[in-house]
């Protein structure tokens, strides 16, 4: 599973060009407990996620060069399809960068300057829910073909032109 | 290669000539009578075309270095005089993602001495993924030890504090050599 790799610790991989706000957000979580991995831009972010799965992805919204939606939109698109999470991180009263945000695949934002006990309950909420959908997917993907779902009328659920089961 | 520099003297001159041609980064002095670099710094953003050019921010009171948050987004590095020459242009050079050539070896070959090969594969794997502390963590046990020696740890150090770990790796991956 996603985080065995280090000790059963949440991975948060924080992605922005600013070092303060890097060594802010990654002390604040190292001291929460959680295994903090750094990128300075969305394609360093990019190409550490063909390395290692992060839970949960904190993505800064203005950066240099390829900015965070863009960066989101790469992640949550093939090849990569990150499954983990990505909530951004946004100067304040900025609602069109929210906006953006949630429309690039993001699932939540944090305002800076970065509020750490309400960053750490975000992200612990966040990760608890993609961990759910997780293992139910995992459940589907080993036991999916000895699951029957039959309609009401006799036919049998969840594959295209669906025949009546046998013994209907 | 080099930059090609544009110097204004005042924010307002730099302000008249910004539409005229498109530079790829500015460096603002903040302390700059009449009109600040900060203020400056909000007339180039409230331009579409300069709304993600890198701005760098420089100014000569240390203090000041901690107080910018509520300014993010006007901009992308902040550097506090005096700086190092070699500092600047790498951080100018990062902002602008292009890598830097030298015509002569301009780093001192870094020194190994007794540096266990495993313990720089490790850190190279640690700085690989992005994990800076497993990388600090790693390097106290070796400054423990005694095996890292000050010049490489002072070039170790000073990456780490930008979280710059793609050159933490590259300075190691030099060493691994």
């Amino acid at each position: 599973m996603n985080a065995a790799t280090d000790n059963g610790r949440y991975i948060v991989l924080v992605i922005d060009d600013a070092p303060e706000t890097l060594g802010l957000v990654s002390d604040a979580l190292e001291g929460g407990g959680m295994t903090v991995l750094v990128a300075r831009s969305g394609e360093e972010g990019l190409r550490l996620t063909q390395r290692v799965r992060p839970d949960v992805i904190l993505l800064d919204a203005m950066m240099p060069g390829m900015d965070g939606f863009e960066t989101c939109r790469r992640l949550k698109a093939p090849p990569i399809s990150e499954s983990a999470p990505v909530i951004f991180m946004t100067g304040l009263t900025e609602a069109e960068h929210i906006l953006a945000g949630l429309n690039a695949g993001g699932v939540d934002y944090v305002t800076k300057p970065v509020v750490v006990d309400e960053l750490i309950a975000r992200i612990t909420r966040h990760m608890m829910n993609a961990r759910a959908i997780q293992s139910a997917r995992a459940a589907l993907d080993y036991a999916g073909q000895m699951v029957i779902a039959v309609l009401p009328d006799g036919r049998m659920a969840g594959c295209p032109g669906a025949r009546r089961a046998p013994w209907v | 290669m080099g930059f090609l520099l544009q110097p204004f003297s005042d924010a307002e001159t730099a302000l008249n000539f910004v539409d005229e041609f498109t530079p790829d980064l500015f460096l603002l002095d903040i302390d700059m009578p009449e009109m600040t670099g900060w203020e400056l710094a909000e007339a180039l953003r409230a331009r579409p075309k300069y709304r993600a050019t890198p701005i760098v921010m420089v100014t000569g009171h240390a203090l000041e270095a901690r107080q910018p948050v509520d300014r993010e987004r006007l901009y992308d590095a902040f550097v506090v005089k005096p700086y190092s020459l070699n500092d600047l242009v790498s951080r100018l050079s990062r902002l602008l993602n292009v890598e830097l050539t030298f015509d002569a070896p301009s780093e001192p070959a870094p020194a190994t001495n007794g540096l266990p090969l495993e313990a720089v594969r490790r850190l190279i794997g640690l700085a690989d993924i992005g994990h800076a502390a497993g990388v600090r963590r790693e390097l106290d046990v070796l400054v423990r030890d005694g095996a890292l020696d000050a010049a490489l740890r002072r070039r170790l150090d000073g990456h780490l504090a930008q979280y710059d770990l793609s050159s933490v790796a590259r300075v190691l991956k030099e060493i691994e050599q």
